[in-house]
């Protein structure tokens, strides 16, 4: 037990310059954004394009930043990009109500109507957390569990009345992880076309077409391969697009 | 046991001895019973044998022996429109074919199937197949029909030649057979007639076109709809077709008309027709036998009931002609003409003639003439001033009619507005326009009060209005929010990590608080060992205190006591076997180094000698002993 502290000490000083570098980037990025309102006020959605993507590139995000991109975009007429930034936006906030929105009247513009999304039963109570949320709510629930089950010791409990509470703060705790990696993995596959594009049965651009998806049309990636990216609708039909033509929502 | 063996091999032997002084070729049964049942079984098995074998060679003999092949016709004499039947029979063999019969001089040729028949008469078996063939004479005259051949295991049959007498009767016999009696027949009796009132018209324009079938006492049944080769033209509906006799040359004929009309698609040369129709021809059977032999149902008042008639098909098929199609003239084509080649009127009228905003007038109009209204398109209703519902447009009765509901918007609407319709005219040979209206009506505004409202419901709440409602997008957000780290997952994971490690490390630390709590409770040689070194030092410092007092007694006691004290906790023994031999023991089982217990034994003993013999210690012998103590006890506790 004396030998903990030092290594813990040691941890928080190795992290701490981190912590303020993340708190020392906000400035600009918060500047970015205003101006990126005001151009859109204006009607210059062109410039609150290039300035949410620019306060975007510094390498922070928040659902805000993704949410005014999205609509900058869809007054720009892109509405593949406009869903790629609500998704992501829904990504970080997926119970914003003005996200949800948006989300919904841009996918009302797609020409082909989109099936709605599938959820697995289990997941479904966790839809309206985001996979951070999940992670910090599986966290706490472990400390509050771990630190009842210490309290309860310490007050003499019997080990059966303490084991009850152990596997409840568990079994909850581990559902959030559960939700929390579903989230990403969900996220990390889903993806937006950007154009009216041409899914092929090979990843060459002399093979066959198999179909076509409309530009906003949402669709899972399964794998890349040399600039191609391998996709699946919600039918199941898979195909391969070129790299270029699809938005990741798990990447900016 | 063994008599009875032995008895039974002595009676074979003696059996077998008188079987071989038996005749020779002489094979005896083992007992005149079962020899009796064999000989039995053997001469009915030899019947069966026999009867089956007659029964299959005996056919085969026959028809190797009696084979024959015969040709028949019911009558010699036949009239022409009366069928006669031509049976070829062979007997004999049953496995042939029919004899095709082909190009039958004065005769058209039908097969109507065969017939089998196997007898036994007398015990004589015999077998025969018939082929039936219906002929139907074509013309008068006297004509032989040949000799046919058949080939049966490589020998060659031959029916011998009939002649058969064709009268002219009072049913004239029908063509079919040769093109040339074919050709007399129809022009005689049977004429298929495809007029047109002119061979040039228009494109598009409709020719009325009739056409009769003339048919004289030829009995047709099952006469269909003519069918016009329509490669080019469109072909009208049929109107009802009527019948009627005609006298043509001073010759009756029933006549059966059909009028429609055509209308040429193309421009050009256009050959119209043929026209084809089918029925059935009804040939009476000369000589028709009834199965029973000849009865009172071979009287002619019975025979119609009994089929005596045969149903003949008959194809019957007009001349073509040529029609001169002329495209429509590109001068004075009206810039809205639809393509209405004909003659034509338009109708129209609107009612009522007096309305209150809001109410609804209708307008009706209708297309007729001599034209072909299928392709026609009705006038358009301008649109302006006036709320326009989907028009009613039906065809019925050589009328295009169009019924429309308009609504005028307000009481600045004063009629509505006129109808025109162009097409071509082909007898003047040019473009012509009709022109109906404009129809005026008188629409008052409604007064105060009026506006609508559903009977029975003056009550009732307003019905609600159907609304369009805006959509678009949510505005965008003021505020930035809390900002994510993207750049690397350490840094976006920091705060994460940093309370989990922090709450482990607390947690973990109060969990082994408790866990060293708990063991000092439970586990008693750990509490000992634990509460050791904590015992030995308080003793330390009372020895200590006692050797600055200069009490030696009470320094040497509590030296003693501390080191009891400490090895028996450290051992878990009691406090009386701290010292001497058992101590020493455990010490040397835990490990203990011998100098360590040497020097520990050396201790004890100063300890002894200085609390019971009473000897005066200075002052620095004592801390030298108190140091003393402190070391064995800390090289002890290290190595436990």
């Amino acid at each position: 037990m004396k030998r903990w502290w030092p290594l813990t000490v040691l941890v928080f000083l190795f992290l701490a310059p981190l912590v303020s570098r993340a708190e020392v980037s906000s400035a600009g990025v918060q500047e970015l954004f205003l101006k990126a309102v005001e151009a859109y006020k204006t009607g210059d959605y062109e410039t609150a394009v290039r300035l949410n993507t620019q306060a975007l590139s510094s390498g922070v995000e928040s659902p805000a930043l993704h949410y005014n991109l999205g609509n900058s975009y869809l007054r720009s007429r892109q509405l593949g990009r406009a869903i790629a930034s609500y998704l992501r936006a829904k990504r970080l906030a997926p119970g914003d109500v003005d996200v949800l929105a948006n989300l919904s009247y841009a996918r009302s513009m797609v020409s082909v109507p989109q099936p709605p999304e599938t959820v697995p039963v289990w997941a479904v109570p966790l839809q309206m957390i985001s996979a951070g949320a999940l992670r910090w709510a599986a966290l706490f629930i472990f400390m509050l569990t771990a630190t009842l089950v210490l309290a309860a010791l310490y007050a003499g409990l019997k080990r059966r009345k303490i084991i009850p509470w152990a596997i409840q703060g568990g079994v909850l705790c581990i559902y959030c992880i559960l939700g929390a990696g579903y989230r990403l993995a969900d996220e990390a596959a889903l993806g937006v076309c950007l154009e009216r594009t041409e899914v092929r049965f090979e990843p060459a651009p002399q093979a066959t077409v198999y179909y076509k998806l409309p530009e906003g049309a949402e669709i899972r990636v399964l794998r890349e391969k040399d600039g191609w990216i391998k996709i699946e609708r919600a039918d199941h039909k898979s195909g391969w697009v070129q790299a270029q033509s699809v938005a990741r929502i798990g990447r900016n | 046991m063994v008599d009875v063996v032995a008895k039974h091999f002595r009676k074979e032997d003696r059996r077998r001895q008188s079987d071989a002084h038996s005749p020779a070729g002489q094979q005896r049964f083992p007992g005149w019973r079962s020899g009796l049942k064999a000989g039995w079984l053997r001469l009915a098995l030899a019947l069966i044998l026999l009867g089956a074998a007659g029964a299959f060679l005996a056919p085969g003999l026959a028809r190797a022996e009696d084979i024959t092949f015969e040709a028949a016709v019911q009558s010699n004499h036949v009239t022409v429109g009366t069928a006669v039947e031509l049976t070829l029979t062979v007997t004999g063999e049953k496995d042939v074919d029919p004899p095709k019969i082909e190009n039958l001089d004065g005769f058209e040729t039908r097969y109507a199937g065969p017939t089998a028949q196997v007898s036994v008469i007398n015990g004589t078996y015999s077998s025969s197949k018939a082929f039936h063939y219906i002929l139907f004479p074509l013309k008068a005259g006297k004509f032989t029909i040949p000799s046919f051949e058949l080939t049966v295991n490589g020998q060659v049959y031959n029916t011998q030649p009939i002649v058969v007498e064709v009268t002219a009767g009072a049913v004239p016999g029908n063509s079919g057979g040769a093109q040339q009696e074919k050709v007399e027949d129809i022009s005689n009796r049977i004429k298929l007639l495809f007029l047109v009132p002119r061979y040039e018209c228009f494109v598009n324009e409709t020719l009325p076109v009739v056409i009769k079938l003339y048919y004289q006492e030829v009995p047709l049944q099952d006469i269909t709809m003519p069918e016009v080769k329509n490669d080019g033209i469109v072909v009208g509906d049929y109107a009802q077709p009527r019948q009627y006799e005609e006298l043509v040359d001073g010759v009756k004929f029933r006549v059966v008309e059909f009028q429609t009309s055509i209308a040429p698609s193309r421009t050009g040369q256009l050959g119209v027709g043929p026209v084809t129709m089918t029925a059935n021809m009804l040939y009476k059977m000369e000589g028709a036998k009834s199965p029973f032999g000849r009865s009172v149902f071979d009287d002619d008042f019975f025979s119609g009931f009994f089929n005596s008639y045969q149903k003949r098909p008959l194809t019957i098929t007009s001349s073509t002609f040529e029609l001169n199609v002329k495209p429509l003239p590109e001068e004075g084509r009206p810039a809205d003409f639809s393509g209405a080649v004909g003659q034509f009127d338009l109708q129209a009228e609107v009612g009522p003639a007096e309305v209150k905003a809001g109410d609804p007038v209708t307008l009706k109009a209708a297309i007729f003439g001599s034209g072909s209204l299928k392709n026609i398109r009705m006038p358009q209703v301008p649109q302006e001033g006036f709320k326009v519902y989907d028009p009613q447009i039906k065809e019925e009765g050589g009328r295009k009619s169009l019924e429309q509901v308009l609504i005028p918007t307000g009481p600045e609407v004063a009629a509505v507005p006129a109808l025109t319709f162009n097409y071509f005219d082909p007898v003047r040979g040019q473009y012509a326009t009709v022109t109906r209206g404009p129809f005026p009506v008188k629409v008052s505004p409604l007064a105060p009060g009026e506006e609508f409202h559903a009977v029975g419901y003056a009550n009732a709440r307003a019905l609600p209005q159907r609304e369009d409602l805006g959509r678009d997008i949510v505005f965008i957000k003021d505020r930035i929010g809390g900002l994510r780290d993207v750049r690397g997952s350490l840094a976006r994971e920091l705060p994460f990590y940093t309370v989990l490690v922090l709450f482990l490390n607390i947690w973990g630390i109060f969990l082994g608080i408790y866990l060293y709590r708990r063991r000092l409770q439970t586990d008693e040689p750990f509490a000992r060992r634990q509460r050791a070194p904590r015992a030995a030092r308080a003793a330390w410092a009372a020895a200590e205190k006692s050797a600055a007092a200069g009490q030696t007694r009470a320094f040497y006691d509590a030296l003693e006591q501390g080191l009891r004290a400490f090895l028996a906790d450290e051992l878990s023994l009691p406090l009386g076997d701290a010292f001497g031999a058992r101590a020493r023991e455990e010490l040397l089982r835990e490990g203990v180094p011998e100098d360590v217990i040497a020097r520990l034994q050396a201790l004890e003993s100063v300890i002894e000698l200085a609390r019971f013999a009473s000897a005066a210690s200075t002052a620095e012998e004592m801390s030298r002993h108190l140091e003393e103590a402190r070391a064995v006890s800390r090289a002890v506790e290290e190595i436990l």
